[in-house]
């Protein structure tokens, strides 16, 4: 089946299969749910370590509050890259391209889990924070919250796709993505950009991660390091621009593919 | 005789695996001091350049602790795992050599790898903070972490058998870990945590090992902080017996025998 019916129905299919590996792992969803908090507690009290009197400020726990809430939106997402390496490895993909389903679709199979766990992580870091930590969680601007998520959730989706094709051919992409997931967010506007040194302020809107990620700590705290409106251009222009680049890659990806049967671009 | 043949044959061939995962070996090497880094920089910048370099170091041997305690808390369950899914479990619990030497060869051979790690990290720490001077003390943390990872050892095959009956090691592991990563004092002191939490990681192995170690390299370390570390040896014959449970169960219910 080819066109709008088709590419919707391989959507569902791919939904589906992601909802249905996930409803099949029950024991992921108990663990998920138990080690979130614990996890939680020790990255907040390994950062908070160096100044413990910020325990007691309430404007910083909420502010890392929201820093801990990106990451979990980063790693929620950026662990999908993952899935294809885990395909390819596994011979699924080849069956994958032969049902005319993209990468990209196949990829929103595992994209599911990570919205998944966001819906729930997500809103167990802020339920922590205020019954462990005693956080009055508070957000400036809620317009530009919903907004700044569902542009964060949207870039990462595509960037995880995009990251998925250049690690297909890896042996250990987690490696990588490990690393990944904590250095992209804490270096780009995950800590507050108002508690950082003048010097590092501007540095760091150099990184364009910093565009889908300042947004969400900035519409909690209410400290905009620029106005949101071109933060948030900003943000959708690159969203656009690394769908763009990761159309390109798999395309890249199946052509050689088919010239040389194995997947990898390198 | 015979068993420590087959204890030296297993332990070169999981070196021999070892050597050819690089990629594990530097992602390993390079994460404490990436996540130390991290927070130390969002340290200075909370404390507006307050962070001390002896905080940073204190933080560099947790979580070379905390890696090695993730990876040896879970080995067994990954063994068992992949033993599972391309049916060598089978072949291993029916072949003329005990299980649990199969285990604990591997366990040993992750104690090596962990220890020649730590050495490594440590050694970057010491020079940095301390000076060359006391990378001395790092004999000592070979013998004192010798000694202390053996319950470690126990507590992983506890998560072994875990995963037998579970099936899934990821997220058995993933729930210990996160735990033991809380309440064990990696990267910060116990004493921030609730008191409740404070119990169990003095109950658990791994603040005493990362409190020792630490220790042991500030050249602070007295004898009697030996103490607690006779009684954690429990965590090792709890997990010796948990496996032979396990594994006659699991002999059981697959109907594989020699």
């Amino acid at each position: 089946m080819s066109g709008r019916a088709g590419f919707i129905g391989r959507t569902v299919a791919e939904l589906e299969k992601g909802l249905i590996i996930y409803a099949r792992y029950k024991i992921w969803l108990f663990s998920d749910l138990i080690s979130w908090p614990f996890w939680t507690i020790f990255f907040f009290l390994s950062f908070l370590m160096y100044a413990p009197s910020l325990l007691s400020s309430q404007y910083h726990l909420n502010a890392f509050t929201w820093s801990f809430f990106t990451f979990i939106l980063v790693s929620s997402f950026i662990w999908a890259s993952n899935f294809l390496a885990t395909s390819a490895q596994a011979g699924i993909l080849e069956y994958v391209i032969l049902t005319g389903s993209s990468i990209r679709e196949h990829m929103l199979g595992r994209s599911v889990v990570s919205f998944i766990d966001l819906a729930v992580g997500g809103p167990l870091l802020l339920l922590i924070s205020a019954v462990g930590f005693g956080t009055k969680l508070s957000v400036a601007y809620p317009y530009l919250m919903l907004i700044a998520i569902v542009l964060a959730s949207a870039f990462f989706y595509f960037f995880s796709s995009m990251l998925a094709v250049l690690l297909v051919s890896l042996r250990s992409p987690w490696i990588i993505i490990n690393v990944a997931q904590f250095i992209i967010p804490f270096t780009s506007g995950a800590i507050p950009v108002e508690v950082l040194p003048v010097e590092l302020r501007s540095i760091i809107t150099y990184s364009p991660f910093f565009y889908v990620i300042h947004p969400i700590v900035a519409s909690a705290t209410g400290q905009y390091f620029m106005p949101p409106e071109l933060v948030l251009t900003v943000g959708g222009i690159l969203c656009l621009a690394i769908y763009l680049a990761s159309r390109v890659l798999e395309d890249v990806l199946l052509r050689r593919a088919f010239r040389h049967g194995k997947f990898t671009l390198f | 005789m015979r068993v420590l043949n087959q204890l030296a044959g297993i332990v070169e061939a999981e070196l021999k695996a070892l050597t050819r995962e690089a990629g594990v070996f530097i992602f390993v090497v390079f994460f404490p001091f990436m996540f130390s880094l991290l927070t130390y920089g969002a340290g200075q910048t909370l404390t507006g350049g307050g962070a001390s370099p002896t905080q940073w170091f204190y933080q560099l041997i947790g979580f070379t602790i905390m890696m090695i305690a993730l990876t040896m808390s879970s080995s067994s369950a990954w063994y068992f795992r992949r033993g599972m899914m391309t049916g060598r479990l089978e072949y291993i619990l029916a072949a003329p050599i005990s299980p649990l030497i199969a285990v604990l060869s591997s366990a040993l051979t992750n104690t090596i790898f962990n220890i020649a790690y730590f050495i490594v990290v440590a050694a970057v720490g010491v020079i940095a903070v301390y000076g060359p001077y006391y990378l001395v003390h790092i004999v000592g943390v070979i013998l004192f972490l010798a000694l202390a990872l053996l319950p470690v050892i126990g507590f992983n095959l506890l998560v072994g058998i875990l995963t037998i009956f579970f099936r899934e090691p990821e997220p058995v592991s993933n729930l210990i870990n996160a735990v033991v990563s809380t309440v064990s004092g990696f990267t910060y002191p116990i004493i921030l945590l609730p008191s409740f939490l404070q119990t169990l990681g003095q109950i658990m192995p791994y603040s005493h090992i990362v409190n020792g170690a630490r220790d042991v390299l500030a050249g602070s370390f007295r004898l009697v902080q030996l103490s607690p570390h006779l009684f954690l040896l429990g965590y090792l014959i709890l997990g010796l017996v948990a496996f032979r449970v396990g594994e006659a169960v699991y002999v059981r219910k697959s109907g594989v025998h020699w």
